[in-house]
């Protein structure tokens, strides 16, 4: 059949997924400190970096916060095309929400609950009026995630406590792309769309040596997705030509149904903080992510689609970690003044750079401020995050250029003790 | 204290308002290329030789719509020559190229059949208005008063350049020599002679194609050997000495590798019948014998693979399907044929790299087999999201007769060209955008009153995936 001939064009562009887009700013505190907060974990948002560190909390603890990331990305390429040619994506902000609470249920055992959204981002690139050079990778990509991850952590000797959690993982995914249909010179544009629900969970340990010193370690597993119940819909220009018109309708499914899989990675850390006064303590942290997990990318679809019901494509992300440092100084019993550095290893080997994703080692500085005033706090912590220039020169997709990145973050978090 | 409390919040506010900017450079695209001295030199008279590849034939025709794409145009166009400084002999719609027993001109491709095979249909030339006895587009294009600086002329072999002056006096017996040498006018000059007189700065020469390619794409039938590999090297030096000696530069190709060809590859071994793979019979070299992965069959025998009229077998017996009804030897090149084709391919290539590594720099190579080999495996040529390959109508590098280019082929082709032409000679003639070509080639506003009077008299049938509906 002839049908099954389209079979490279279609691959949808990849998820937008890497160590950077990994969200680790689920608390300002933390993010203050580089997100070196594995070993301290006193606050609620322990939840996420390590859920045994709530058993230090008591009585009832809520906090609630948001971290408004604004990245900005440029492509400068393809060499193919101009070597100079720059584009950049479209600025957008982001508001990934954290909510946490905890219970002392008795001085030994305390629950807690955890609202975040670890995994997600988006990139889009040129409009529809004013598509861009890299039309055919991808026009726009947006993945959510949010877990809602309920814990119970146990003080199990005086310096020791341990914790166990699951989560209940939403995922939303949507990835746009324009599409060339070879045989008419043509181009589409090509829409996936799909939601699902996962399943994982997470450990944490905390031991404290002479009330200085302390040590955690955290695990949160892969999460996989099967997106079964995705939708995919197909659009291309009516030409003059029916008989073009006509073929493009009975190979394009306007709209069908479409399956893949995704697996989160599974993360794993370890943390070391040191008090060296009552007011002043440092912290540093090693943050494993799994992303071999991320393979290949496939897709099923319901009905053929340029005759095929399936299309592959190799994505073969490598595991990285970061680095993480943060510095908390205690200036009196009502501010408290934090700093911090973050060094992130990239996720995407070299040749599977796009723009889907312009992904590489990232430096990160934070800086923050905490108050608080009898029951209520409230931190606020920016963070700058500074990509390196990234040169492509052995793109699978013959799309070589330089790839150029930066964010800014700005988080605030507002607790309150009952 | 206090102040210094005042003060650290004051700048983490400032953070906030502010933010970081992506730093943006200061020239965001290249300004357009300035022609050095070099590209200059070369470009104030570039003239091509060559066969069909050169001449710009496309969808088994020659005319003008395409020839607009020949890739030598396409070079010139990129080094800013105009129309007037880069003159091809075009010809009106629908051109001339094949005359098949179902019709003659262009092949289009009309959409999908029922069953969603490909409708493939030479464009007939009733009611075009076209006379292939004066097939040129205008009486501007007919009457050049000088040589064209396109000289590749459809379907000649190696020896033809340097000495058929018409068709009837060639070696391929082209009928397309009369047309582009223009002779008794001109002379009866050959295509070198009329290239060297427009005293060329660059010459390009792609020939010796159908040195192999007439032997191969007849399944080894006519010509019944590829030519010579010692006259081959004797005829292609003495070619390039005389382009040479007359004082230009040359930019060569070497030939591709037939069996990364879709006329080669596209047809299957095996058809299915009844939900079984059956290899064909054919009429090989060693026999008739049932067809192995090995043997290649022929883009031209698929609407014959079946057909029960005793044309070509006995009458009622499904062609290639029997042992008594094997498909013919020129509808297959079969496994020896094939060696054949594929060592002269290796013996023309090895002549053409010597004789350019020989040249003291005056000649550019090009490695148009390394293209395709490169393009025919499973990764194909990705290009920005779109992967080109070498497969018969969905790859985007083969038109519809399956040996030639379509536009964009041509312009790989033409880049191709440019980075050896760069290479060789210091010369900075700009690449072609390939993205940019995509845009550019969104279909034309087709007349649809032309559409609706071709009559369907050519469908191939399932030429992919190794099916056939008996």
């Amino acid at each position: 059949m002839f049908k099954k001939l389209f079979l490279l064009l279609f691959l949808p562009a990849s998820f937008v997924l890497a160590s950077g887009f990994s969200i680790y700013e689920q608390g300002s505190r933390a993010t203050a400190l580089g997100g070196a907060f594995i070993a301290r974990a006193d606050d609620p948002s322990a939840v996420f970096y390590n859920p045994a560190g709530i058993s230090q909390l008591s009585g009832w603890q809520i906090s609630v916060g948001t971290t408004a990331i604004q990245p900005q990305f440029s492509f400068t390429g393809p060499s193919t095309m101009d070597s100079k040619f720059y584009t950049e994506a479209k600025k957008n902000v982001f508001f990934p929400t954290h909510l946490y609470l905890s219970y002392s249920i008795k001085p030994w055992l305390t629950a807690g609950f955890g609202f975040y959204s670890p995994f997600g981002l988006a990139t889009e690139w040129g409009t529809k009026e004013h598509p861009w050079v890299g039309r055919l990778l991808t026009t726009r990509t947006e993945l959510q995630t949010f877990y809602y991850n309920p814990v119970i952590a146990a003080k199990l000797t005086d310096n020791l406590s341990a914790a166990a959690g699951v989560s209940l993982v939403q995922a939303n995914v949507e990835m746009e792309k324009d599409v060339f249909f070879t045989p008419r010179n043509l181009f589409g544009h090509s829409k996936l769309k799909a939601n699902t629900t996962g399943f994982g969970i997470n450990l944490g340990l905390r031991y404290t040596f002479f009330k200085r010193l302390h040590l955690g370690a955290v695990y949160r597993s892969s999460v996989t997705l099967n997106f079964n119940d995705g939708e995919a819909r197909f659009t291309f220009p009516t030409t003059t030509d029916p008989i073009i018109n006509n073929e493009v309708s009975s190979l394009f499914p306007a709209k069908t149904k479409a399956k893949s899989k995704l697996v989160l990675p599974a993360t794993f850390g370890l943390g070391i903080a040191y008090e060296a006064t009552e007011n002043l303590s440092f912290e540093f942290n090693y943050v494993y992510m799994g992303w071999h997990t991320y393979d290949r990318l496939k897709v099923t679809f319901a009905d053929p689609v340029g005759g095929e019901k399936e299309t592959v494509s190799p994505r073969n992300y490598s595991d990285s970690f970061s680095l993480r440092f943060g510095i908390e100084y205690r200036l009196d019993p009502h501010f408290t003044l934090r700093a911090g550095y973050l060094w992130d290893y990239h996720a995407v080997p070299s040749a599977y750079v796009e723009p889907t994703l312009p992904e590489n080692d990232r430096h990160n500085y934070t800086i923050g401020l905490g108050y608080r005033l009898k029951s209520w706090s409230v931190d606020v912590a920016y963070q700058i995050l500074l990509q390196d220039d990234r040169n492509i020169k052995q793109s699978v997709n013959n799309f070589d250029g330089k790839y150029t990145g930066i964010a800014n973050l700005y988080g605030l978090t507002v607790g309150y003790a009952f | 204290m206090k102040i210094l409390k005042i003060f650290l919040v004051l700048i983490l506010f400032s953070f906030f308002i502010a933010g970081c900017k992506l730093e943006e450079p200061s020239i965001k695209k290249s300004n357009p290329v300035q022609l050095n001295q070099p590209a200059q030199e070369l470009f104030m008279s570039f003239v091509a030789l060559g066969n069909s590849l050169t001449a710009g034939y496309q969808s088994a025709a020659l005319t003008a719509k395409y020839q607009e794409y020949s890739f030598v145009k396409q070079i010139a166009k990129q080094a800013g020559l105009s129309d007037d400084q880069f003159t091809q002999p075009l010809l009106g719609w629908p051109g001339l190229g094949a005359y098949t027993e179902k019709g003659a001109g262009i092949l289009q491709f009309n959409g999908f059949d029922e069953n969603g095979n490909p409708k493939i249909d030479p464009v007939p030339y009733a009611g075009t208005g076209f006379d292939p006895f004066n097939p040129f587009l205008n009486a501007e294009v007919a009457g050049l008063g000088r040589p064209y600086n396109n000289l590749g002329i459809p379907g000649i072999v190696l020896a033809d350049v340097d000495s058929a002056i018409s068709s009837a006096q060639s070696y391929s017996g082209s009928g397309l020599i009369d047309v582009v040498l223009r002779n008794p006018a001109f002379g009866n000059t050959t295509a070198l002679q009329q290239a060297l007189s427009l005293q060329p700065k660059l010459v390009s020469l792609w020939i010796g194609n159908n040195d192999v390619l007439g032997y191969a794409t007849s399944g080894g039938t006519y010509p019944p050997a590829p030519t010579d590999k010692n006259t081959f090297a004797y005829l292609y030096n003495s070619l390039l000495q005389k382009l040479l000696n007359a004082g230009t530069k040359v930019v060569l190709a070497n030939i591709p590798d037939v069996t990364n060809v879709p006329f080669f590859t596209t047809v299957p071994y095996m058809v299915e019948v009844q939900g079984n793979n059956i290899p064909l019979w054919i009429q090989a070299t060693d026999g008739v014998r049932q067809a192995t992965a090995e043997d290649l069959i022929l883009l031209t025998a698929k609407s014959y693979i079946g057909d029960v009229s005793g044309t070509y077998g006995p009458a009622d017996v499904p062609l290639g399907l029997d042992k008594s009804a094997p498909l013919p030897s020129a509808f297959v090149l079969d496994k020896q044929e094939k060696a054949i084709a594929r060592q002269a391919v290796a013996d023309f290539n090895a002549v053409i790299s010597d004789l350019a590594a020989n040249s003291g720099g005056k000649v550019a190579l090009v490695d148009i087999n390394a293209l395709l080999v490169d393009a025919s495996d499973e990764d194909g040529y990705p290009l920005a999201g779109v992967t080109l390959t070498t497969n018969f109508l969905s790859g985007g590098i083969f038109s519809l007769d399956g040996v030639h280019p379509t536009n964009l082929g041509y312009a790989l082709i033409a880049n191709e060209f440019i980075t050896s032409i760069n290479e060789t000679f210091g010369a900075n003639v700009p690449m072609i955008d390939l993205l940019q070509f995509l845009e550019e080639q969104q279909p034309l506003k087709l007349n649809l009153q032309k559409i609706a009077k071709l009559p369907n008299m050519l469908t191939i049938p399932e030429i992919f995936g190794g099916k056939i509906n008996l």
